[in-house]
């Protein structure tokens, strides 16, 4: 899997390529976990380049979403591929995630939250 | 096809038809390094048997599912160790896409409540099973001589 890490003020934005699955998954958490631990919970996942997401890739971004929030961050989920958004459906994760077209759609709503509040 | 007569009861009407029949097995070692070849083993039968019978929607979910039942013999039936082989079998006929994975581990019950349940929403694990159940047509769990055996079948809609 490859993933690089961009930062836009103080949302980080990771742009996933290849598989989250069960063989990739450790490091995608590493990386992501590494970012809440800098403080960084704003983080925008970009899955444009993902083509195959598995039960325990779910679980490792539901697990971000639990960090970052427990620090009152988020983790908003960008341009998912017609497969893996199919995924996101049939586990009904969609409901839970905040799921945008493109990471600067996620990016603009992170701004708009902390502009209300 | 001797692997769906393991599902064979209650099939209704055949499918499609490309006059395709043939099964692949292969055997891996217990590690998520060939969780890749077995997706691209899917999208190989694909081209063989024709992308307007097994579409590249239906490549996608099987590979989830394929991926999840591999996923259970790693780090369940095996709890990772790596030695232990893990036999596949994916079949081609005029229903659609059978395919079984048979572990060497330990047994590990699988109830219709754990099948059909969906987990909490943030829960971290728990879909496995119910993604399984929820892509294929027919699923099937049973303990053989060697191992766990779980058997699913997809039926193939053309476009």
């Amino acid at each position: 899997m490859k993933i690089n890490i961009e930062q836009q003020g103080d949302i980080s934005i990771l742009r996933c390529g290849g598989s989250l699955d069960a063989d990739s998954v450790n490091s995608f958490k590493k990386i992501a976990y590494d970012l809440v631990e800098q403080g960084k919970v704003r983080i925008v996942v970009d899955c444009s380049e993902v083509d195959f997401v598995d039960s325990m890739g779910l679980g490792v971004l539901i697990s971000l979403l639990r960090r970052t929030r427990s620090h009152h961050g988020d983790v908003k989920v960008s341009a998912l591929t017609e497969d893996v958004r199919t995924i996101f459906e049939i586990t009904r994760l969609h409901r839970l995630f905040d799921i945008c077209a493109d990471s600067q759609t996620a990016c603009r709503k992170f701004t708009r939250s902390s502009s209300k509040s | 096809m001797q692997i769906r007569r393991l599902l064979a009861a209650n099939l209704p009407e055949v499918a499609v038809s490309h006059k395709m029949c043939f099964t692949v097995k292969i055997t891996i070692l217990s590690k998520t390094a060939y969780l890749r070849i077995l997706r691209q083993l899917l999208k190989a039968i694909s081209g063989i048997v024709g992308e307007q019978y097994f579409t590249k929607k239906a490549v996608g979910l099987c590979s989830v599912a394929l991926v999840e039942a591999v996923d259970n013999a790693i780090f369940h039936a095996h709890s990772e160790c790596e030695d232990k082989p893990i036999d596949i079998m994916i079949g081609v006929d005029d229903y659609g896409i059978t395919m079984s994975v048979t572990d060497n581990g330990s047994s590990f019950l699988v109830d219709s409540h754990m099948v059909n349940s969906y987990p909490e929403l943030v829960a971290i694990d728990g879909r496995g099973l119910y993604l399984i159940n929820k892509i294929m047509t027919k699923v099937e769990f049973k303990r053989v001589s060697e191992g766990n055996k779980v058997v699913m079948l997809y039926k193939l809609r053309p476009e």
